[in-house]
């Protein structure tokens, strides 16, 4: 009998779960090609003091984080899942005078390409991997 | 046999095949490297992608590159070469080419609108405080130092010969007007020499320059901000190819006082802003136009726009105080409408 099935097996090219092994692996390459192409990353924050990453915060939850240059307390950025926002941001260079608060009125932030900028304490804060992005590129405004 | 054939061939054309689809999707697509910083007292942009390879490298040079500008262009910081021009007590000082380059073409919009663009309003910016972001400074000064300060303003006192710049009379420059678009300028042609088909954008303080178009053949998308808005805010689009696109407006800067709006744009005859427009976004081929031109409108007002706008050939987009949108004939073919 094992000679028989051995000798029967040998005429198929492949057995029906060699054909499934093979279906299976060319729709997990073709996922993973797609996955890699056009798969959403988790999203977060990138907070950049001076032109350099000081944070990247996950936007998975309400929280509040707070940046600092050094010892001196600059901004505090508030996140609940998928967005952020400044709720207080001092003046660094002139800290007696309060802010125009630029940062803090641009509110919540949830799209990639929209940013929260504090010009005097040189704080970039974006978003990456969001759900939407802008309909712009870029924008332009006074100079 | 010929089964089995058949089927490896089906298999190795399936595996080949998604292999040259995912190169061919990486290639189609450049990966863009974005930088943003705060640079020159302003937000900075760049997005750039070239088949070579290094897109982050030539980033990084182009973000260092700032500080050879801060260097030269910040009127307000003692050392730099506008703060010692400024102050050079009427004597001949050589300048650098960046520098003159910039001086040359804001004189020549000066006599061209007749000085109403006019670098040499400097000496009113800290006059009503707006050279600082110490908001409290920002004050309404008295008509007294207004007249006083307007004594030292005037193009026609400022001499080029060769690489030299006399200024007379104490006028200080203040080249706001002009430097945003000539360094977007720089910073495309240092894109474009790395890799003349490279793609990208460079936005330097909202004066948006074009490297190449997006994946080789799409228009860039580029918001204007709405005036009485948020940063992220936009009013209108802009498509663009190629060419710069800036915008002049009362929006950053600026105090009220007794229900009346007072930005950092002046009337070189009166010392004061007008209130002509919220807003004024201008597309050119040349960078220092996106800029002058929108500083121009806000200080001479609807008609004298729109002559000036046939003579220079620019597309504008302008906001009333009333909020009601002016725009040209030109400006069609850049309208972007989502």
């Amino acid at each position: 009998m094992e000679n028989g099935n051995s000798t029967s097996t040998n005429h198929k090219i492949f057995s029906k779960w060699d054909l499934i092994l093979l279906i299976f692996l060319i729709v997990g390459f073709g996922l993973w090609i797609g996955f890699r192409q056009f798969a959403p990353a988790a999203a977060k924050a990138v907070v950049l003091l001076d032109g350099k990453v000081y944070e990247v915060i996950p936007l998975d939850k309400n929280a509040y984080y707070k940046v600092y240059r050094g010892n001196t307390y600059l901004m505090t950025l508030e996140t609940r899942p998928g967005a952020i926002r400044a709720t207080y941001s001092t003046n660094w260079i002139f800290p007696e005078t309060e802010t125009n608060q630029v940062s803090v009125a641009t509110g919540w932030i949830s799209k990639e390409g929209e940013t929260i900028i504090s010009i005097p304490n040189k704080i970039v804060v974006y978003t990456e991997g969001t759900k939407e992005r802008t309909t712009y590129d870029a924008m332009t405004f006074q100079n | 046999m010929r089964k089995r054939n058949i089927i490896i061939l089906i298999f190795t054309v399936v595996i080949v095949g998604s292999v040259i689809a995912s190169i061919f999707l990486t290639k189609v697509t450049p990966k863009y490297y974005t930088r943003y910083g705060v640079e020159l007292g302003t937000n900075v942009e760049i997005s750039y992608a070239t088949r070579k390879g290094n897109a982050k490298e030539i980033v990084d040079k182009m973000f260092n590159e700032f500080e050879k500008y801060d260097r030269i262009f910040d009127p307000w910081i003692a050392g730099s070469e506008l703060y010692n021009l400024n102050h050079s007590d009427g004597k001949w000082v050589k300048v650098s080419p960046d520098l003159l380059y910039v001086i040359k073409a804001s004189m020549n919009f000066a006599q061209l609108t007749d000085g109403t663009f006019d670098p040499t309003i400097g000496r009113l910016v800290p006059l009503w405080g707006f050279n600082t972001d110490n908001t409290k400074s920002w004050h309404l000064p008295t008509p007294q130092e207004i007249q006083e300060s307007l004594k030292h303003v005037g193009y026609k006192n400022v001499e080029i010969n060769e690489n030299e710049v006399k200024l007379l009379n104490g006028v200080w420059l203040d080249l706001n007007g002009m430097m945003e678009g000539y360094i977007d300028q720089m910073l495309i042609n240092m894109a474009r020499q790395n890799d003349p088909e490279s793609s990208g954008f460079v936005d330097v303080g909202g004066t948006v320059g074009i490297i190449g178009p997006k994946y080789g053949n799409q228009p860039w998308i580029i918001g204007i901000q709405n005036p009485r808005g948020n940063p992220n805010d936009s009013i209108a689009y802009v498509k663009l190819y190629n060419g710069y696109v800036g915008t002049s407006g009362d929006y950053e800067r600026y105090i009220i006082v007794d229900g009346k709006r007072y930005y950092h744009i002046f009337d070189p005859k009166t010392g004061y802003s007008n209130d002509y427009f919220e807003s004024v976004t201008t597309v050119s081929t040349r960078s220092i136009f996106s800029d002058g031109f929108g500083v121009f409108s806000m200080v001479a007002g609807q008609s004298a726009m729109e002559k000036m706008a046939s003579k220079l050939g620019v597309a504008y987009y302008a906001i009333n105080e009333q909020g009601q949108v002016i725009k040209n004939g030109e400006w069609q073919q850049y309208e972007y409408k989502p």
